[in-house]
């Protein structure tokens, strides 16, 4: 298939670049393809901006936009404001940095929860509504959020129906040594980011996005994936479960997950792979169980390793 | 972060483990039950979201059954063996957390759950943001340890088939564990069941010999009826116990007799009392002779200690007192002289030596029942003509000396005898706790420590006394016998009865009167010492005599047959409510698991392909699948047994494509994968 061609070469070009995190750049674009947004959640220098940069650039004509969440950022910073025009008399609305292809959220959680709020709409519906106007978002909007998973104090925790508009939340972690060497020889003499040529137009990338759509997908495994989804809400240790949304993500990353492979079916080994990450940041632990060291991405792994799979 | 060590013991492993346990501890029937409940979580699908606080409940649970338990235990009156009884009863104990484990969703407990402040600590470090260890374990091998603790207190663990049995079920646990390197672990196993092996019977030689050396490694500080381990020769003070031993309640109106005999012996060698027999009766255990009882009325059983007495003995107007106290098997029982009959105790034998010591064989730790005493006649029998007047040859001269200045040998009768030695005692000794003649042990070099005692030091305890007593009157020719037990002395005027502590513990003599032809008491004690005993009254020894009084007085009312009817009944309405809360609440919250071990085909005929056919070889070496394992992922462990990965993985794509595709292209793809799944049935079966 030319589709799986084409994304395993984005893949590459990018994993040039990003050494070591061949999985999460493949979680990465699936979000993409699959008409999603990722959160990227690690500790600071894994990558996170890089691999957002490395994606744009390299993507023939997209537009890349990077926004530095802080306490003190308003939701019009984000979608934009109208400002009367002294000479015509008129407000004249210049758009925020969300009118792009690819948007950077840069420590998310460090800006308070209405800033955060304001990017629900453009990322649920590509669509932004400002003072009774609606302004339609380019076909390839991709939110890349980023947060960091230590820092408690002066961050404000990602509303819930906001985790539940990201696909999927992945983790970069710290590369192995033999790795992190090649990452230093690498940028000797200057950034590889800034050697990376656009070798794929949006107009491929949507391509890519209509063929994942039609990777088939058994019926037998929409009801594995409805009950994996399902299963979250019968554990006492889940205050809030994952919505038929997650369901739905899941199903889509799976089919992209299969183009990569070149499979013209999704499997149940898919399904699993990608769980966890699909899954696991939408679900709110009752605080009890939180206290006792159970985390959501373990009550995930659990299930998927309890719910009988198809075989 | 999260440690782990969750991999659990092998199927069956647990159940067998508890089988083991209730063959050596006794308890089949209760190690039975416990075995199914927890093995049957492999065939029953009803599981529970038991969380950590689940686990905690569990926990308590299993505090507040080993307290109750353990009251329980101490009501029963074992006084030094509590600790052990409740760790045979471990597996029981733990219970509940097993369970949690085997019907739980997860394969592990999280440590945090068994410490009250690491959940408040928990919290506080998320709070604070400061990274924490949270350690996880699978609790089956915990629950195996426990086991084996309890297995190996328990009264059959003495026997062979224990250590078989332990070795066996450690060799499966770690053969079931460790897949590779099974010979080395073999071999490792074979090594340590050897030094086990040899150990054990290294311990019990070593033991055996301590023992026949003279080495009282006994600990239960109970008076052996063969062997009495003096003081002699030993220095510095003795320490006795303050507990309240016995309590004797005369008759309305009568006296308790002034010595309680528990033992009497007839050999004194080196520093130390023994039996001796003469020539026929040569074993200890042998000369003991079981007394019968007679049934005068239903529950009211007499045994008669006098070879010659019949029936109407017992009806005879005689002096009578009761006992009661803890004794435990084999134990001497502190009685007079001259005791006739014992009556209302229960018991499962008793027995007297020639020498008068009584042994009795309870049924429950604390006795209580009637003596009747004051008869002429005494439980003895006659003196043996060449042991009741033995003196060991490095003794013979220096007793020769002092019993010669005494003129004892001219008195005529046994009385004046006894009267000029307790003059001699009166007038020249002094009765000292604070031990200052000091003899090794085994020394026999002169002058012993009863010469010693005799000509220059002339202070001591009882024993010195008796053991000087003793041999001065065989050095008269006069027969005589050294006795311990007690010294009634201590009354207790608020409830009418007279306390018998391990202070009163005392040494004297039995006398043969040849003019009564009978044998009397003769304590050569000064009078002094009564004193020095009973003082030192103070409030932690009431606090501590109430204490126990009430024990006992519960124990022996709960084992009155009426009252034990009742509390059996509330202690199984006790147990019952509580399981059937627990059952009911477990009830409530059960999930049923999906019976069916895969979703194969839902809401469509089942897909079949011929790669399933391969499932029942490759389980005999991959083992069970879990429920969650996709069949590619479980059959691609084949690699690790020399299968050809190529044909896997072009069986497993085929096997994908024929199953989850729902439009698949090609037609004759079925017909390859039987193929390729026939030859790898044919590399597994060779493998």
């Amino acid at each position: 298939m030319r589709e799986t061609e084409l994304a395993n070469q984005l893949e590459q070009t990018i994993g040039e670049v990003i050494r070591g995190q061949a999985e999460t750049i493949r979680k990465v674009l699936a979000c993409m393809f699959a008409g999603g947004h990722v959160l990227l959640e690690d500790f600071p220098g894994t990558g996170k901006t890089t691999l957002a940069k490395a994606l744009a650039k390299a993507i023939c004509g997209a537009e890349f936009k990077r926004v530095q969440f802080t306490p003190d950022l308003l939701p019009s910073d984000i979608l934009g404001v109208s400002v009367l025009d002294p000479r015509s008399q008129e407000f004249r609305f210049h758009k925020g940095p969300v009118f792009t292809d690819i948007l950077l959220a840069d420590e998310i959680n460090r800006a308070s929860p209405r800033t955060q709020s304001a990017l629900l709409e453009a990322m649920g519906e590509r669509q932004v509504s400002i003072e009774g106007e609606r302004y339609d978002l380019d076909g390839l909007f991709f939110v890349i959020a980023t947060q960091n998973p230590i820092e408690f104090r002066g961050t404000y925790p990602l509303p819930e129906a906001q985790m539940d508009r990201f696909s999927m939340q992945c983790q970069l972690g710290y590369v192995s040594a033999e790795e992190e060497a090649k990452i230093l020889h690498d940028q000797v003499e200057n950034h590889p980011v800034n050697s990376i040529k656009p070798m794929i137009s949006r107009e491929q990338i949507l391509e890519i996005s209509a063929a994942s759509r039609k990777i088939r997908f058994s019926d037998e495994l929409r009801h594995y994936a409805v009950s994996l989804v399902g299963a979250t809400r019968n554990i006492p240790e889940v205050q809030l479960a994952a919505s038929p949304r997650a369901s739905l993500a899941l199903m889509k990353i799976s089919q992209v997950i299969s183009l990569f492979e070149g499979r013209e079916f999704v499997t149940p080994e898919v399904i699993q792979a990608v769980a966890t990450d699909v899954i696991a940041h939408r679900l709110v632990l009752a605080p009890e169980s939180k206290y006792s060291g159970v985390n959501a991405r373990q009550i995930v792994a659990d299930l998927i390793k309890n719910t009988p799979v198809p075989i | 972060m999260i440690h782990q060590r969750i991999q659990p013991p092998p199927r069956l492993f647990l159940g067998a483990a508890l089988l083991f346990w209730g063959a050596m501890a006794g308890h089949s029937l209760i190690a039975l039950i416990l075995a199914l409940i927890i093995e049957s979580a492999n065939w029953i699908h009803s599981r529970w979201h038991f969380n950590d606080q689940a686990c905690s409940r569990a926990w308590y649970l299993c505090i507040v059954l080993t307290l109750l338990t353990a009251v329980v235990i101490w009501l029963d009156g074992s006084r030094y063996t509590t600790l052990a009884r409740l760790l045979t009863w471990l597996p029981a104990l733990l219970f509940p957390l097993q369970f949690i484990q085997s019907f739980g969703f997860h394969n592990y407990l999280s440590l945090n759950c068994f410490y009250i402040f690491s959940q408040s600590f928990i919290k506080r470090n998320s709070d604070l943001g400061i990274n924490q260890s949270i350690v996880r374990f699978n609790f089956g091998n915990a629950y195996f340890v426990a086991i084996i603790i309890a297995s190996s207190l328990s009264p059959n663990a003495q026997q062979w088939i224990f250590f078989v049995g332990l070795v066996i079920l450690t060799s499966w646990l770690m053969l079931a564990n460790v897949r590779s390197r099974l010979f080395a672990m073999t071999t490792l196993l074979i090594l340590a069941a050897v030094i086990g092996l040899s150990g054990q019977i290294g311990m019990t030689a070593l033991y055996h010999w301590a023992t026949h050396r003279g080495l009282n490694l006994d600990g239960t500080g109970n008076t052996d009826p063969n062997l009495k381990i003096t003081h002699i020769g030993s220095l510095g003070a003795i320490k006795q116990s303050h507990e309240m031993l016995w309590r004797v309640t005369p008759k309305a109106g009568q006296m308790p007799p002034r010595l309680l005999r528990t033992a009497s012996y007839n050999r004194y060698k080196g520093v130390n009392w023994r039996v001796q027999y003469p020539a026929p009766l040569s074993d200890n255990e042998e000369s003991y002779r079981p007394l019968d009882s007679t049934d005068l009325a239903v529950g009211n059983s007499f045994y008669l200690l006098r070879e010659n007495m019949i029936r109407k003995d017992i009806t005879k107007p005689l002096s009578e007192f009761g006992i009661r106290g803890a004794a435990m098997t084999g134990d001497p029982l502190p009685l007079p002289g001259n005791t006739s009959t014992l009556n209302n105790f229960l018991l499962n034998e008793v027995d007297l030596n020639p020498l008068g010591t009584v042994r009795i064989f309870p049924i429950k730790s604390i006795i209580q029942g009637k003596v009747r005493w004051n008869d002429d006649p005494t439980t003895e029998a006659p003196p043996y003509p060449k042991e009741d007047l033995a003196i060991d040859e490095y003794e013979m001269e220096g007793i020769q000396e002092v019993a010669g200045s005494l003129g004892l040998k001219q008195l005529a009768t046994t009385t004046e005898k006894i009267k000029r030695l307790r003059e001699f005692f009166d007038s020249e000794f002094d009765y000292t706790r604070h031990l200052t003649i000091g003899r090794a042990f085994s020394s026999k070099n002169r002058p012993t420590a009863i010469e010693t005692f005799l000509t220059t030091n002339k202070k001591g305890h009882c024993e010195y006394f008796a053991t000087a007593a003793a041999l001065l009157l065989r050095a008269a020719d006069v027969p005589t016998r050294y006795t311990v037990g007690f010294s009634v002395m201590e009354k207790n005027p608020s409830h009418d009865e007279w306390i018998i502590r391990g202070t009163h513990a005392h040494a004297w003599t039995r006398v043969w009167n040849k003019e009564l032809q009978l044998w009397v008491d003769f304590d050569p004690t000064p009078g002094g010492w009564l004193i020095d005993e009973t003082s030192g009254h103070n409030w932690m020894r009431s606090f501590y005599d109430r204490y126990q009084r009430i024990k006992e007085d519960f124990f022996l009312w709960r084992n009155e047959a009426g009252n034990r009817l009742a509390v059996t009944l509330v202690m199984w309405i006790l147990g019952v409510v509580i399981v059937l809360y627990v059952a009911i609440r477990l009830k409530k919250s059960r999930v049923v698991v999906n019976s069916r071990k895969s979703m194969r085909g839902v809401g469509k005929p089942v897909i079949k392909t011929p790669l399933h056919d391969l499932e029942k070889t490759a389980l005999k070496i991959l083992g069970k699948r879990n429920p969650g394992e996709t069949f590619v992922v479980w059959l691609r462990k084949l690699k690790d047994y020399r299968i050809s990965e190529a044909k896997l993985e072009e069986a497993c794509a085929l096997h994908q494509q024929l199953r989850f595709d729902p439009s698949p292209d090609e037609t004759n793809s079925e017909k390859k994968l039987l193929q390729i799944a026939r030859d790898l049935e044919k590399q597994i079966k060779d493998s």
